[in-house]
């Protein structure tokens, strides 16, 4: 394998690895949107689960 | 002296006439008002709270850092505030904290490095060398 194709090879495996995190993120910014929806739509009870899921963990450690 | 038989009265021990006992429904019917009256009171303070509060507002402008308020709220109440979970956790926050500033401080250190290293060279090289031009 020459440098040229090596070179080659490794532009193709930036290009490919740019694309992926590309879509992953913006796989993660949708994510993120559906969450902020589902907060701004249902605050009391997603804080009510926050508080119960904090709770749940904070019994945990505490044993 | 002959004292005069007290005449027969509703008065209890204590001075106090006896009412006439209310019936069963009565009581009840007391009960239910104010049970209802405890519960309107509690509705208005809750929603009092909330108005004060604007939690809808606030999580609508800060949704993450409410959940994670809330969370923490839980933790706390939960009892883990005084574990060693807690003891962990605030370690690697203090060390992520500290992280950037750390670096900061290095990387400024090394600069301040390299521009005294870089002085010094151009001094030797213009006191001593002669310029190629």
């Amino acid at each position: 394998m020459d440098a040229q194709t090596l070179q080659q090879t490794l532009k193709e495996q930036q290009a490919r690895l740019e694309e992926g995190l590309e879509e992953a993120r913006d796989e993660l910014s949708d994510l993120n949107r559906q969450v902020i929806s589902v907060i701004k739509r249902r605050p009391g009870t997603c804080l009510l689960i926050a508080l119960a899921a904090g709770f749940v963990i904070g019994r945990m450690a505490s044993r | 002296m002959a004292r005069k038989p007290h005449p027969p009265s509703r008065k209890s021990g204590n001075g106090h006439a006896h009412a006439p006992s209310p019936g069963l429904g009565a009581r009840v019917r007391s009960l239910n008002r104010a049970a209802h009256s405890f519960k309107q009171q509690v509705r208005t303070t809750a929603s009092d709270f909330g108005d004060a509060l604007d939690v809808r507002r606030r999580v609508r402008r800060h949704p993450y850092a409410m959940m994670a308020a809330a969370l923490s709220v839980g933790y706390v109440l939960g009892g883990g505030l005084f574990s060693r979970t807690t003891i962990r956790l605030l370690g690697v926050a203090g060390r992520v904290a500290t992280l950037p500033i750390i670096r900061g401080e290095l990387i400024g250190l090394a600069e301040a490095i390299l521009a005294g290293s870089g002085e010094a060279t151009d001094e030797v090289s213009g006191s001593d060398v002669p310029s190629p031009s």
